[in-house]
């Protein structure tokens, strides 16, 4: 896979995976989950690579 | 809705399946996950999805044009689409062909539980409508006969009356019509319907040995004759005869069948003994009874005797409302017989059928979707499979405009009515159901159409409105 628009394509696609996923761990959570804070940087993270795969939207 | 429902989900991403899965697994659907469109299309005949979430952007086959499959395959199922590069275009593009939405990746999970759980809604309501739509035909039917236009709902309605009470009925009609249906349905709704229904047909007798057969003989009665045997009438004591075909009835059988219809007694062929019998009978013919009477070829008094009920049944092309609903039935029964999924036939195939002229009746109409479900390639019925499966005799003539506008097919009938009929039917067909359209070329307003639809019952309810033309045009 060497087509920039390829690699761009699937990175959005494993990136969108990434956060559906910490999303579910997010919400089945409860808000004294230890492990609550460690999900949150994920998030942080994921939400962070989509805004620079996706200029044009707004967070999500 | 029995079983849980369905979800078909396609992407060519794994890890997205995946997703899907963990997301939708509380919800209770059942999920069929494919990373290959054109495996997962050709699962979906046979085995249905409610809803489907597809990927926009796969290698061999794009979303929209899996959408359109489905549209095409399984109307039904509702779709929703996703992208990781969502653009207006392809949005307004999915929602024009049907699409329920459109979601864009990352997914927002709780927007796709709010979907689905509305598919699933609208799902259960459509199977809700449609045991409502079951109950309301098994209403409307007369022991498996099926009738919706007013003209069947009548003789239904006075078969239902008579049948507790009749000692003797006459059921006519043309070859095909349904008569042996309601000379069973008589038998079925009255007091004897545990005992036997036995049936003769008339035309099928060699004529030296009707009285035998219906009254039996003892031994040695004729050349023959080896043993006593009891006729169909003792065979039929406590239940019902069913003499078809009447009319052709030999002269000397007939004045025996008086005495036995007028003094319950039979006397088998040789014996001097009268046997009582408790016998109904129905009989039945396609000939015009009363003019072979007035014309001495058959007695009167019997026929007098016979007709004091009369059960017309009307031919098929003075009720043509009622083929949706034969057909319908025809098509699950064939489809079941040859292990075939077929839902029903295409709106093009509906109208061929609606203009065939069905000499034959029900019985040719069963035939001819026999032999479609037999041809039938794909899901539902094409005009092309119907065609090739009518006799020419049946087909209407070609419907090219031209052609018709200066060479009228000659009327079924001289009835001015049947006339008009025919001819709406005829420029509705052409006009492919727009009624606008018909109406103007008929000179008429819409209006008086509308009346005119009514008053030939090709209009019986609004949910029947799609075989003539749909409301909206
Ligand atoms: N109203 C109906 N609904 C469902 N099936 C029907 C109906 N009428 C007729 N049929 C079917 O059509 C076929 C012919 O019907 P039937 O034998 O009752 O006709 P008939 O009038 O006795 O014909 P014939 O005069 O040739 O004996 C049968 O297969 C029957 O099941
Ligand atoms: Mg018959």
């Amino acid at each position: 896979m060497t087509n920039p628009h390829d690699i761009d394509h699937a990175l959005k696609n494993h990136i969108a995976i990434i956060l559906g996923y910490i999303e579910v761990l997010l919400q089945e959570c409860g808000p004294d989950d230890p492990r609550r804070a460690d999900f949150d940087e994920i998030h942080r993270a994921a939400l962070a690579a989509v805004a620079l795969l996706h200029p044009d939207r707004e967070k999500v | 809705m029995g079983a849980r429902p369905v979800l078909l989900v396609i992407d060519d991403e794994p890890g997205m399946l995946a997703l899907v899965e963990r997301i939708v697994r509380p919800t209770g659907f059942e999920l069929v996950l494919h990373t290959s469109a054109r495996d997962a299309l050709a699962g979906l005949a046979a085995s249905p999805a409610d809803v489907a979430l597809i990927d926009l952007q796969m290698p061999e086959l794009g979303g929209l044009d899996v959408l359109k499959a489905i549209r095409e395959i399984q109307p039904q199922c509702g779709v929703i689409l996703m992208t990781a590069h969502a653009a207006v275009d392809s949005a307004i593009n999915a929602v024009k062909l049907g699409a329920l939405d459109y979601l864009s990746k990352p997914l927002d999970i709780d927007r796709l539980r709010q979907l689905l759980s509305q598919a699933r809604e609208d799902a259960e309501r459509r199977a809700a409508l449609l045991a409502a739509e079951n109950q309301t035909a098994h209403r409307l039917e007369l022991c498996g006969m099926i009738g919706r236009s007013a003209v069947m709902q009548e003789l239904f309605g006075l078969v239902r009356r008579i049948a507790p009470h009749a000692r003797t009925a006459l059921v006519t009609g043309e070859t095909g019509a349904g008569k042996e249906g309601i000379a069973r349905a008589i038998h079925e709704l009255g007091p004897r319907r545990q005992r036997k229904f036995v049936t003769i047909n008339c035309s099928a007798i060699v004529e030296t040995l009707f009285e035998s057969e219906l009254f039996g003989h003892m031994r040695g009665a004729f050349t023959g004759a080896t043993d006593h045997k009891a006729g169909l009438f003792e065979a039929a004591d406590g239940g019902t005869l069913f003499l078809d075909e009447i009319g052709e009835l030999p002269g000397a059988v007939q004045a025996k069948l008086l005495r036995v219809i007028e003094n319950g007694e039979v006397q088998r062929v040789g014996s001097m003994q009268p046997k009582k019998v408790d016998v109904r009978i129905v009989a039945a013919t396609n000939r015009q009874l009363k003019t072979e009477a007035d014309a001495g070829r058959f007695r009167s008094d019997l026929y007098y005797r016979l007709n004091v009920i009369e059960l017309a049944v009307p031919p098929l092309r003075e009720r043509l409302q009622d083929i949706p609903y034969l057909t319908a039935a025809f098509v699950e029964e064939f489809s079941v017989k040859f292990h075939k999924q077929i839902d029903g036939v295409s709106p093009a195939a509906e109208r061929t059928l609606m203009e065939g002229r069905w000499s034959g009746n029900v019985r040719e109409l069963r035939n001819v979707l026999e032999r479609a479900c037999m041809l039938a390639e794909g899901r539902s019925l094409t005009e092309r499979e119907i065609q090739s499966s009518m006799p020419s005799t049946t087909a209407a003539p070609p419907r090219s405009t031209d052609s018709l506008d200066r060479r009228p097919t000659p009327p079924r009938s001289d009835d001015l009515d049947a006339i008009e009929r025919d001819h709406i039917i005829r420029v509705l067909a052409e006009e492919r159901g727009n009624k606008r359209a018909a109406a103007e070329r008929l000179g008429l307003s819409r209006r008086t159409l509308y009346r005119r639809l009514e008053r030939h019952q090709l209009v019986p309810s609004r949910d029947t409105l799609g075989s003539v033309g749909s409301p909206e045009t």
